[in-house]
């Protein structure tokens, strides 16, 4: 079967003009990776922070307009399934009344990882978490094509085009930024060739800008971005090129060039409604808000969330809208649908983009053999859902696929929190051992002291190996100040570009970085050192136990120095973030592995001179 | 879990066979034409007969029996044999199918069974058959070419194997297999049971195998003995390799290039 055609019906574009939300009795927000900072019953203004980033992958939350915070838990959210997540209750007063709106002046300056930051702090989203993703963003590769996706050929999708027709100019706007800040070789936006309104908004500002308008032809789901990334990134810049949904990238350029945080957002509302419209609707109103701002004659309707293939039913109309809400659709409710049997058509697998045999994968899925969905490359299944669409026999392939990926992530997190949690017992293990050693070590350095001081006030007169015991002594002493001084060092710079960036992530990243280093110089210190001390052993045939003394002031020096680098990284990278205290867990790991080295090149050095 | 309806791109399975139940309407036209009243009985009982034996073997694996039955693949499969079966005593044909229904359909797991019941229904009726050699019957074999042309043009019919087969008739025209194409039974099996998924493998390339195969075995069997029914024949080769077919999946399946 050759590929379907989408019919033009659903794609055609709705001649309506964008239409505002009224303000909503309640909006119902979800918190997505991010922990509230503030409290039931707290009164809220407009734009103001009500939820900070958790974590690397989550955003910030703004207060759409002014209210009270009603409730703060689980609340069903716009996701298949409706899962309980955490979310937010607001109740607007209606007085809208906003905070002073900060626009930052010195945006050019910012660093890729100060943009990505910002836009976090500013509620920002792309695809998944946030519209820069920070991981990417702190390693700052060489960007060679970065592509604002703008297509929409999903059948009822027209959030998009709406946008591009009403804020063309904002949207230049906002691109102009990011290619001044990111600095792509190649900035694209890529339209489909049926949004004609939205190319004709954008034809007369592409003339002399730093970015070009790429129309392409392709059918549904050319414009996901892997699809989309794969036809119009050149061989060469297919492996450092970066694809932005264009909701996100108009409200970076609202974020940074304004200082307005991510509030409201455009929903296409069509099926069954007395008249599809677009919608400007602030984040959190409910779905039955907005159906019935576009005419929702009776309540006898399925209401799908997204678009007229990747769709999924919502059973409650109270749940609020997210950033993700690109369409809601009521379509008229139909007898219940009975699956039949697979009559092993293969239609399925022709009409699949990814050459995947949906057929077998839905076997292996409904049985629940996971490995064998894998081997059947589930994983690259992008859930378009043609396959859904073409199935005579009606089987739920897209829910299906859709909830095994689901499963399968959720196994991987796990997977990868018990290894978190075996690496901290190993960590554990490895401080009470070191614990153990260091007290016996304190223990065996006292009776040593012990045991010089009866020696010397058994000779009366000093003995001859003063003088080299002195040298040496001094040589520990430099090293040490060297050490503390490196240390304080190191305590001011987090500070000086906390300041700079005013951001502790920021800091955070760079401790990160810094312990390695640190790490690698101790390593090479302790080297040093123990080069030094044998050398002075050569020298110095007589060994003393005035000289065992020094080799333990040594080691102590060390220790002491690694401990103080330790303190300071922990210092510097103490933070909120829990990405933060990972780093403040590696600083430390690598401290301690210092210290370690450093002991085992004193102790070394202890036997090369024996 | 909550089934979402949304937007259709293909026919369901009960519009397919309501499509394909069209497509046979000049044939069916033809038939009526050239038997007078007696084909009309044999349809109407061949297809009481299939809607219950349908619903007997539903009802025995506790299956919902309506959402099954308005699919109408058993309607169809009574029309395809009352269309292959025409001259054949009416007590006959209601056995074949019935039997056809129960235990090649509902033993096999309903609409995706392996084997194909109106193959199965020509094979059990075979031995009544008369042995004389069937005459071209050319209005017949117009009207079905006419109606499979339609289901390829509204792209219903998957040609693979139909298409294997042909060739391999075609090809095979110097041995003497040029009768075979004034068969209507060659036509029908060739347009609605080979292009049926359930009983040929999934993929194309597997289908064209499969027809291809068929084409072969059935040529060899016609030319090689003195059976001279090249319906029964052709079942019978598509009953054998239906069996195959798993094995042919498996060969020409794979989870394919990982990306």
């Amino acid at each position: 079967m050759s590929r379907l055609s989408i019919p033009p019906a659903y794609t055609a574009a709705s001649q309506q003009p964008l239409a505002t939300l009224p303000l909503p009795a309640q909006l119902n927000l979800w918190l997505q990776g991010s922990r509230c900072c503030v409290e039931v019953g707290q009164r809220v203004l407009k734009h103001q922070l009500l939820a900070e980033a958790d974590s690397e992958f989550g955003v910030a939350l703004h207060a759409p307009t002014s209210g009270h915070i009603r409730a703060i838990g689980p609340l069903p959210q716009a996701l298949p399934d409706a899962p309980l997540l955490d979310g937010l209750q607001l109740q607007p007063d209606g007085q809208d009344e906003a905070l002073p709106l900060q626009a930052d002046t010195d945006w050019p300056a910012l660093s890729p990882l100060a943009l990505a930051i910002r836009l976090q702090d500013m509620g920002v989203m792309g695809q998944h978490g946030p519209l820069l993703p920070l991981a990417w963003a702190a390693a700052a590769p060489p960007l060679a094509l970065l592509i604002i996706n703008a297509v929409e050929n999903e059948p009822f999708l027209q959030a998009d085009s709406m946008l591009l027709r009403e804020q063309a100019a904002a949207v230049a706007e906002a691109m102009t930024m990011l290619g001044r800040i990111l600095q792509p070789v190649r900035l694209v936006l890529a339209i489909q060739q049926e949004q004609g309104a939205a190319i004709n908004a954008l034809r007369s500002l592409a003339a002399n800008q730093c970015w070009q308008l790429e129309v392409i032809q392709a059918p549904y789901p050319a414009g996901d971005d892997a699809p989309l990334l794969q036809s119009l990134a050149r061989p060469e810049e297919s492996s450092n090129s970066l694809c932005l949904p264009l909701a996100g990238v108009y409200a970076a350029g609202r974020a940074i060039l304004h200082g307005e945080p991510c509030i409201s957002r455009i929903v296409t509302v069509s099926g069954a409604v007395g008249q599809p419209q677009n919608i400007l609707a602030l984040l959190g109103s409910p779905v039955a808000d907005l159906l019935a701002c576009a005419g929702l004659p009776s309540q006898q309707h399925a209401i799908v969330h997204g678009g007229g293939l990747r769709g999924f039913a919502l059973p409650d109309t109270t749940i609020g809208i997210h950033q993700h809400s690109h369409c809601l659709l009521a379509l008229a409710a139909q007898a219940e649908l009975i699956a039949q049997p697979c009559v092993r058509c293969g239609d399925c697998a022709s009409i699949c983009p990814s050459q995947l045999q949906p057929q077998e994968l839905y076997w292996h899925c409904s049985e629940q053999q996971l490995e064998q969905a894998q081997h059947w490359r589930l994983a690259d299944c992008s859930q378009c859902g043609l396959c859904s669409a073409v199935c005579p026999s009606q089987l739920p392939l897209l829910e299906t696929f859709r909830q095994t990926s689901q499963q399968l992530l959720l196994a991987e997190q796990q997977q990868s929190a018990t290894d978190a949690a075996r690496q901290r017992h190993r960590f554990r293990q490895f401080r009470l051992e070191r614990d153990k050693q260091e007290k016996a070590q304190r223990l065996a350095e006292r009776a040593a002291q012990q045991a010089a001081k009866l020696a010397q006030q058994a000779a009366t007169a000093p003995s001859q190996s003063t003088t080299p015991t002195a040298s040496a002594a001094d040589k520990q002493a430099a090293i040490a100040a060297a050490m503390t001084r490196a240390a304080q060092r190191q305590q001011q710079r987090p500070d000086a570009a906390a300041s700079v960036s005013s951001s502790e992530r920021d800091a955070a990243i760079a401790a990160n970085r810094q312990a390695t280093i640190d790490a690698a110089m101790a390593r090479a210190a302790a080297r040093k050192a123990a080069q030094d001390a044998a050398k002075a052993a050569a020298a110095e045939t007589s060994a003393d136990s005035s000289e065992q003394a020094g080799l333990n002031q040594q080691q102590q020096a060390l220790i002491q120095a690694a401990m103080q680098r330790a303190n300071a990284q922990k210092a510097a990278a103490a933070s909120n973030s829990p990405a933060a205290m990972d780093e403040d867990k590696k600083a430390l790991i690598a401290a301690a592995m210092a210290r370690a080295a450093a002991q085992k090149a004193a102790r070394d050095a202890g036997e090369q001179e024996k | 879990m909550m089934s979402t309806p949304l937007i259709r791109l293909a026919p369901t399975l009960a519009s397919r066979n309501r499509q394909q139940l069209l497509a046979l309407l000049p044939a069916i036209a033809i038939q009526l034409w050239q038997l007078g009243p007696q084909a009309l009985l044999a349809l109407l009982l061949a297809t009481a007969t299939a809607l219950l034996a349908d619903s007997l073997g539903l009802a025995w694996r506790r299956q919902a029996i309506w959402p099954s039955l308005r699919q109408g693949d058993a309607l169809l499969s009574a029309v395809l044999l009352s269309l292959l079966l025409p001259a054949t005593p009416l007590p006959l044909l209601c056995i074949c199918t019935g039997a056809a229904i129960l235990l090649l359909r509902q033993l096999f797991g309903g609409s995706g069974s392996l084997f194909h019941p109106v193959a199965g229904g020509l094979l059990l009726a075979a031995p009544w058959l008369p042995a004389s050699l069937p005459h071209a019957n050319l209005p017949l074999t117009l009207a079905l070419l006419a109606g499979g042309l339609w289901l390829l043009w509204r792209g219903l019919l998957r040609w693979h194997a139909p298409l294997g087969l042909l060739l391999v008739v075609l090809i095979a025209l110097p041995v003497g297999s040029g009768w075979l194409l004034g068969q209507s039974a060659l036509w029908l099996l060739a347009g609605w049971v080979m292009s049926d998924g359930s009983s040929t493998p999934i993929t194309s390339r597997g289908r064209l195998i499969h027809g291809q195969a068929a084409g072969m075995l059935c040529i060899s069997v016609v030319t090689l003995t003195t059976h001279p029914d090249a319906g029964v024949t052709l079942a019978a080769c598509l009953l054998l390799l239906s069996a195959s077919a798993p094995l042919l999946d498996s060969l020409t399946l794979s989870p394919g290039r990982r990306t």
